[in-house]
């Protein structure tokens, strides 16, 4: 059972960042700055979770949840954005994401979602 | 016997006779002279003396050519020697001066007297003064000269008819009317000029009214009547009817009068009127110098003067003392035939309230085409204003939170990041002073992000929350218990004045908010203590809610801009300038209005008004209570 996550973000601040704080709580997390990235990324390994933020410069968080759900066994995916709000929360979902959160967040904030995410994830695969 | 006795020629004289005669004829007042064969005059009776003021005596032995206007005179001569001559009786009228300078018109009978021999030696002269009679008569034939010229040229048509109806006077205005020519008509009955569905009828009531034994009817009396013209057309006249008795039996005179024209001015007439009467738009005429003439309901209705009051005043009782120049130019403009429309500008009413009002000014011409004064309509156009500048507002509000949600997205990533590392940090860090720090750092962080919050809620006005109908009164409760703890810590007396005003279609958690954020201003305002006082009233349909400090007030000209997004009279880094444009958001979103008084050293009272049915939903799904 791998513990492996990966973060999308064009902000790589906020990407590394991500990876750093999710590495001290004890993920194997890594970055992708682009949907395109992040679907190769996805390809070439396994991962348990995936992070991703809506509006991004080439790409939104809703097609890369798409491409996801897509494949023959689906990634929980949770999607984050600037200042969202019940509206976006519930697009989100009704696409088909596992969770949203609003940033900015704390990561106690992030840290039980994943953690439900890596359950999903074993129950379905 | 003005003809006298003809003396045929070859009967012998009758001098005596002929004396005994003239006799007679003197007593008889008529006019007796007797001449000699030179004209000389031998007799000249008492009527002649009557008739040119002579005495006889003046006269005789002289020739009666004295007697006779120098232009008539040759034409007597011939009379005279013609009679003198064949001895044949002659009628002749001329004229003999009198003494007083004027002239008498002497109608003559003259006979010829013989004497023995059979000579003519006298002509005797029998007259009648006919001066009255020709000048009556002269009068006369001018008279009917003057009638007929005004038969023939006169606009109404003139149909003269005899017993059986048949045309025997048919006039130029006749016959332009009905397209017929006189001598088409003359002769012809009555029925070519009448429509076929009136012919049956209209001999009747011709004929009623000649057994009247009225003489006339004048116009109008008739009633509606028909014409006919050549062309098929029918055409409604007016009729005046007269008879008058002839030798040739009654006659009937018409009078016509087409009045299509006028049938058609009156209905434009009318139709003008029950437009005026009936427009939302005041219509106001007045003279060149602005006196009202004329006032419709709708002046009544915006002005607030009744027509009694406003007629006979002047344009400058409906005009602010501001607007007077511009009113004179207008007028001005008026007078030299130029019209101005839709011009925006002030009215006062009657009970000297101000209002927005749009004047149309126009020139109106008499009949020649003279400017004789001006048309002014005028529109209440506050409401419209006051739309355009909730629109103004709204549309503002919707840029600033466009703006807003591009800064907020810009801001969110940034912050956490921030967030993200100072909590990695904290996590690290054994320092307490480190550690003390790092909260300092992450509240003011969490302080930003709660102005953004705040920011995103009001960007997004038409957020999920539902209307439903709920009273003012609970959500002011709602609102005062978030500030009870601050209001007592600064000794402010909290009072409520509030009325049972029925629950309105509104969104409750929105309506808090936006009260909340008056209610904190107002504490803010207190910082040595007073009396805050929240009311609510009912009114017709809207309900009015007040909330209303003793604090530091407002100077003027920050009153003016308090709404304008970011502006703030708060200490730096104590206001977001955001609050009131927040609670004007929410109160615009139930198409409410807010404004304020305030007053430095005195307090500020915020009044807002929520109407009770809003023109739209006030967005979301419905739910009851």
């Amino acid at each position: 059972m791998t513990q492996r996550i990966l973060i999308v973000d064009d902000e790589t601040v906020n990407g590394q960042m991500l990876v750093d704080g999710l590495g001290e709580a004890g993920w194997d997390a890594s970055a992708a700055a682009s949907v395109g990235e992040a679907i190769t990324q996805l390809e070439n390994g396994r991962y348990a979770v995936v992070v991703s933020d809506i509006r991004m410069e080439n790409g939104d968080g809703f097609d890369l949840l798409r491409a996801v759900r897509a494949r023959a066994k689906p990634v929980p995916v949770i999607l984050m954005s600037s200042f969202g709000n019940e509206d976006t929360s519930r697009r989100a979902l009704s696409a088909g994401a596992f969770a949203y959160i609003a940033k900015p967040f704390d990561l106690e904030q992030l840290l039980p979602l994943l953690d439900r995410a890596r359950g999903e994830a074993c129950r379905s695969g | 016997m003005p003809r006298g006795s003809a003396d045929a020629p070859g009967s012998p004289p009758h001098a005596l006779d002929a004396e005994a005669a003239a006799a007679i004829l003197d007593a008889a007042a008529l006019l007796v002279v007797a001449l000699d064969s030179d004209a000389r005059i031998l007799r000249f009776n008492a009527a002649c003396e009557q008739a040119t003021g002579f005495r006889a005596d003046e006269l005789i032995g002289k020739t009666v050519w004295g007697l006779i206007p120098d232009d008539q005179r040759a034409d007597v001569e011939v009379v005279f020697r013609e009679l003198r001559n064949t001895g044949r009786s002659s009628l002749h009228e001329n004229d003999w001066n009198t003494k007083a300078g004027g002239q008498r018109r002497i109608a003559w009978s003259n006979v010829a007297v013989r004497d023995a021999s059979g000579a003519i030696v006298r002509v005797i002269g029998t007259g009648i003064d006919v001066t009255e009679l020709r000048a009556a008569k002269a009068q006369r034939s001018a008279s009917d000269a003057r009638l007929a010229s005004i038969v023939h040229s006169t606009m109404d048509a003139i149909v003269t008819l005899d017993e059986a109806q048949r045309v025997v006077l048919f006039n130029p205005a006749a016959e332009k009317m009905f397209g017929r020519a006189s001598a088409e008509v003359v002769g012809r009955s009555l029925d070519l000029l009448i429509p076929d569905r009136f012919r049956a009828a209209h001999p009747e009531h011709v004929n009623r009214f000649a057994r009247s034994g009225r003489t006339s009817r004048r116009m109008g009396q008739l009633g509606r009547v028909w014409g006919l013209r050549a062309n098929g057309d029918e055409f409604p006249v007016e009729a005046a009817i007269s008879q008058t008795p002839s030798e040739n039996g009654t006659l009937l005179t018409v009078i016509l009068r087409d009045v299509t024209e006028h049938e058609r001015a009156a209905e434009t007439a009318r139709l003008l009127a029950s437009i005026v009467r009936s427009s939302q738009d005041a219509i106001i005429g007045t003279d060149l110098d602005g006196r009202i003439l004329t006032w419709n309901p709708a002046a009544q209705e915006i002005y607030g003067y009744s027509r009694h009051e406003a007629e006979g005043e002047k344009l400058a009782r409906l005009t602010p003392p501001e607007g007077l120049a511009e009113l004179d130019s207008l007028l001005e403009k008026v007078r030299i035939g130029r019209s101005v429309g839709h011009l925006e500008t002030v009215g006062l009413r009657k009970d000297e309230r101000r209002f927005d009002v749009s004047l149309g000014v126009s020139p109106r011409r008499d009949g020649s085409g003279t400017i004789s004064g001006a048309s002014v309509v005028a529109r209440d156009v506050s409401e419209r204003k006051e739309l355009e500048k909730k629109l103004r507002q709204t549309e503002e509000l919707a840029s600033v939170a466009t703006l807003i949600t591009g800064i907020a997205h810009d801001i969110g990533t940034p912050m956490n990041v921030i967030l993200g590392y100072t909590g990695m940090l904290a996590r690290s860090l054994s320092a307490e002073k480190d550690r003390e720090r790092l909260r300092i750092i992450r509240e003011q962080v969490e302080r930003v992000v709660r102005l953004i919050q705040t920011l995103m809620n009001f960007a997004r006005p038409q957020q999920q929350e539902s209307a439903s109908f709920v009273r003012m009164e609970e959500i002011l409760e709602r609102s005062l218990g978030l500030i009870t703890e601050t209001a007592r810590h600064r000794r402010i007396a909290i009072e409520r004045d509030f009325a049972q005003t029925a629950p309105i279609r509104a969104k409750a958690e929105r309506l808090e908010r936006a009260f909340l954020n008056l209610l904190v201003n107002a504490c803010d305002a207190m910082k040595e203590g007073g009396v805050l006082r929240v009311a609510t009233t009912e009114l017709e349909d809207a309900v009015e809610i007040r909330i209303e400090d003793t604090g530091t007030g407002i100077d003027p000209d920050a009153l003016e801009r308090i709404f304008e997004p970011f502006y703030t009279t708060k200490a730096h880094g104590r206001g977001s300038g955001i609050g009131l444009l927040v609670t004007r958001g929410i109160v615009l979103e139930h198409q409410g209005a807010i404004d304020v008084r305030s007053e430095l050293g005195k307090g500020t009272a915020f009044r807002i008004r929520l109407p009770r049915e809003p023109a739209a939903a006030a967005g979301g799904s419905e739910s009851a209570p």
